[in-house]
């Protein structure tokens, strides 16, 4: 009666085991490992995630284990419900012990990677400063005027929406908040999640260190459009960076021109609807 | 008419005229009598489980294929806006009460509870509460999120009386957990038997009372909460406004310190239910009685004091997210010390299979999944990754599901017989078990690994080239397989209520007093109180019996005839407790 039982369970036991083995093979796959980090900070983050994970299976597939064994193992003596057994105050006391040992090593290990997080590498450069503001349903990036095109005009500051651009091996700086409700930027292969909240600004550091386009999207519900709320992150070259302040600085004075244009000649939409009202 | 009762043994109601009779129904809505409260909660709790359970699958449904146009967004705002309040409020907690109600008078040895009016009211107002919730669909319904976080829930981003009715139904709901818990703590201060002192009062009443005084402190939280968003709203307010020096952190912190405690009371009402089947079902005494207890008692103010691992990308200094994690690791030490004990008690003992004891293993595995994975995302790094993903999402439904349903689907079966004095179905239970284990696992797992590849809590789509195509499907025929599993186990309380195998006193041969009485118990629970004198009494007095019979000696004189008579006696009755009283309606219960 028993022989087959404790058979079963050992087969259970481990085919549970073999599973969550081949977890780490999976991993490799990308199944359970998250988008490969283009920071030094995401760098931390990521391996204190593997660090984690890695922890938590342990005690899952030891709990899962346990439990398996506690089951199907019979008590030595079947006929005997008499025999009793007392937690002694020793065992419990190791027990809590050792668990909170791992809690306080776990917290340590947390704090240090913590810190390590806002890393924002070697480079001895000033962050370049980029405002971000979430509304529903968008992001926008405005960048620090290119130093050639400065005409005085705050209002020519080049931004753009949903996707920022940035250099690559230099320190940026977001500040980030909102406009009207709460958002959550969240792009996890660069930086930590930063709540935009209205009314006050966030900042943090990074410096991403591999060029590429990085997916990010808004963790924080908003309303109906917040699904859509996604942006992305293109990491480029300093060259190309200038180059896209440039163009996107002449874009936007062209456009506004050609807006003037209109509304001068009475052309523009607005004017149209205006006049049409008198 | 009736002549006079002559009988000088036992002590009996004496009226002066016979009551009228009053249908089932109406007698049940107006009667306080604590069982009958809390066959109330228990039914209501179901009502509410279909809803939440709807709601789930449409989500779910919506989420089979990407961008998938089958519910509009703000429909599915609406959707899952109460789908929280629902699942957690409004069935996992009020399952929990309603047998709370039942059992801890029944197991203190108590007449009833301390306040039965004001359980009444409570009962009530949870389900006024629950139906003002859904009032919002005659408005513009709440579209706010789970928690209803201004400014997005403020007045100007959801106008509508819809939001409104979320706010004041929540309130009115929280209003009835107050009573209640003020209530379970009365009775069990003062209503507990002779001789049962803290440390001999049963793990399930006990764990009643931490449940109690957590929600107890944290409803007010709430509560204040959204008293000041509703201010806000209507009466020109600035506690969250960010533009005239309001805060909307002050709401994250508010909603999340009760959050974190509604959390905890869950798994702490499953913890209670498991300490009482586990020892029932393996024949033996809680390996710590005193350790389970006290960590019970340490987990809760742990696990609310780390209510700021919800907020790991707020804006709040960082320092702050080192306390909330330093507080949920250390949460690991009173639920490791439980499972601990569990363990022990099972692995010495010969186990008895039930339908309570697989929920209960079921419930175990789950649920501390789920913690397991919470404590981890409470180290910031982590939280940054996996906060509001379809991660956390995971963590949180194994550990709630676990908890709130394997738990509470454990307490149920097992406590069943002191509902309606039937056992539940034991083929059903196990189809609906299996259904339930393996739709949870096949829902969350993948729903873990979407998070990961960059899958948000809450969102109405996703996109086809975001590679969330396969876990999404899967996860939605989890969530199918999931409410088939769900609605096994009401079908099979439905039946059982009125048709199951009626059962005795004692069909689990359980240790403590709610089965020293008939099932289901009169209306005045105990003919009489038995001293308690350890933490299991019913054992005591199995125990005393047996001692006497066997250790009884025959007076000298009349030694020749009946001598073999008690020794016979004796022996059977010992072998009848040696074997596995599997059977269900032995019901050997010591009313000796």
């Amino acid at each position: 009666m028993s022989a087959p039982r404790r058979k079963v369970a050992a087969l259970a036991a481990s085919l549970s085991v073999c599973a969550l083995a081949i977890a780490p093979a999976t991993a490799a796959a990308g199944a359970i490992a998250p988008e490969s980090p283009a920071s030094s900070s995401a760098d931390a983050t990521q391996t204190m995630y593997w660090i984690g994970l890695v922890v938590s299976l342990v005690v899952i597939v030891g709990i899962a284990a346990a439990l398996l064994r506690a089951v199907f193992k019979r008590g030595s003596d079947e006929d005997e419900p008499e025999h009793r057994t007392r937690g002694a105050a020793s065992a419990q006391r190791r027990v809590g012990i050792g668990i909170g040992a791992v809690a306080l090593v776990l917290f340590v290990v947390g704090i240090v990677f913590t810190e390590r997080t806002s890393d924002v590498g070697a480079s001895e450069a000033d962050p370049i400063s980029i405002e971000v503001t979430g509304q529903q349903w968008l992001w926008r990036y405005e960048y620090p005027e290119a130093d050639d095109t400065s005409d005085g005009f705050s209002t020519d500051t080049p931004y753009s929406y949903y996707d920022l651009v940035i250099p690559v091996d230099t320190p940026i700086t977001l500040n980030i908040g909102s406009t009207d409700v709460i958002h959550r930027w969240w792009v996890p292969a660069l930086t930590r999640a930063v709540d935009a909240v209205p009314g006050a600004r966030q900042s943090v550091t990074f410096t991403a260190d591999e060029e590429g386009t990085y997916d990010g999207r808004s963790t924080e519900f908003s309303g109906p459009g917040y699904a859509t709320m996604r942006t992305a992150v293109h990491v480029v070259s300093e060259d190309e960076y200038q180059a896209f302040l440039k163009e996107r600085t002449a874009d936007i004075k062209a456009a506004r021109a050609a807006i003037q244009e209109k509304v001068d000649a009475g052309t523009a939409p607005g004017v149209a609807l205006e006049e049409a009202g008198k | 008419m009736a002549p006079p009762i002559q009988s000088a043994a036992r002590p009996e109601v004496v009226s002066e005229q016979i009551p009228r009779r009053q249908p089932a129904w109406i007698s049940l809505v107006t009667s306080s009598d604590h069982k009958q409260v809390g066959r109330m909660y228990v039914a209501t709790s179901f009502f509410f489980a279909a809803i939440a359970l709807t709601q789930l699958v449409l989500m779910r449904l919506q989420l089979i294929v990407p961008e998938n146009t089958f519910i509009r967004p703000d429909v599915f705002d609406r959707l899952f806006t109460p789908y929280g309040v629902t699942a957690l409020l409004l069935f996992a907690l009020p399952l929990a009460f309603g047998l709370f109600s039942v059992v801890v008078p029944l197991q203190i040895g108590a007449r009833g509870m301390a306040l039965p009016r004001v359980h009444h009211l409570s009962y009530w107002l949870y389900l006024f509460g629950g139906l003002v919730i859904y009032l919002a669909f005659l408005y513009r319904p709440g579209e706010a999120g789970t928690v209803s976080l201004p400014p997005l829930a403020g007045e100007h981003f959801l106008p509508g009386h819809g939001n409104d009715a979320w706010i004041v139904g929540v309130g009115i709901t929280l209003i009835g957990f107050v009573l209640f818990s003020v209530n379970m703590i009365a009775t069990l201060r003062g209503s507990r038997a002779p001789g049962m002192v803290w440390r001999r009062t049963p793990l399930f009443s006990w764990s009643a009372g931490v449940v109690s005084w957590t929600l107890l402190l944290v409803s007010p939280v709430m509560i204040a909460a959204l008293t000041m968003l509703m201010i806000d709203r209507h009466y020109d307010g600035i506690f969250f406004d960010p533009n005239l020096g309001g805060s909307p952190v002050l709401y994250e912190h508010l909603s999340s310190i009760f959050l974190a405690g509604a959390y905890i009371s869950v798994v702490i009402a499953a913890m209670g239910a498991i300490s009482e089947i586990l020892p029932t079902f393996s024949r033996q005494p809680q390996f710590g009685h005193g350790t389970v207890a006290a960590s019970m008692a340490a987990l809760a103010p742990l696990a609310v004091l780390a209510w700021m691992q919800n907020m790991v990308a707020a804006a709040i200094p960082v320092g702050f997210l080192y306390f909330a994690m330093l507080m949920a690791l250390l949460a690991a030490v009173p639920a490791g010390l439980v499972l601990f004990n569990w363990l022990g008690t099972l692995s010495g003992g010969a186990l008895r299979r039930g339908a309570p004891l697989t929920f209960a293993l079921g419930a175990i595995f789950l649920t501390y999944t789920g913690l397991v994975g919470e404590m981890v995302q409470s180290i910031p790094p982590v939280g940054w990754q996996l906060g509001n993903t379809a991660t956390a999402w995971g963590d949180t439904h194994a550990a709630l599901i676990g908890a709130g349903v394997f738990g509470g689907f454990a307490a149920l079966h097992y406590w069943f017989p002191k509902l309606c004095g039937r056992r539940m179905g034991d083929q059903l239970a196990g189809m609906s078990f299996w259904a339930l284990f393996v739709g949870a696992i096949v829902m969350i797992v993948p729903m873990q690994m979407a998070g990961l590849e960059g899958m948000p809590v809450d969102v109405f789509k996703f996109y086809e080239d975001s590679g969330l195509d396969a876990l999404n499907l899967i996860a939605t025929i989890g969530s199918v397989i999931f409410a088939i599993g769900f609605l096994l186990t009401m079908i099979n309380a439905a039946i059982s209520y009125n048709k199951g195998v009626e059962v005795g006193p004692d069909p689990w041969h359980g240790s403590t007093l709610e089965w020293f009485t008939p099932s289901p118990p009169p209306v005045h629970n105990f003919d009489l109180v038995p001293d308690v004198r350890s933490t299991e009494p019913l054992n005591d007095i199995r125990e005393a019996i047996r001692s006497r019979e066997t250790r009884w000696t025959p007076p000298p004189a009349r030694v020749a005839e009946p001598e073999a008579t008690p020794v016979a006696a004796a022996g059977a009755a010992e072998a009848e407790d040696a074997e596995a009283p599997g059977s269900e309606d032995e019901g050997d219960g010591p009313v000796a």
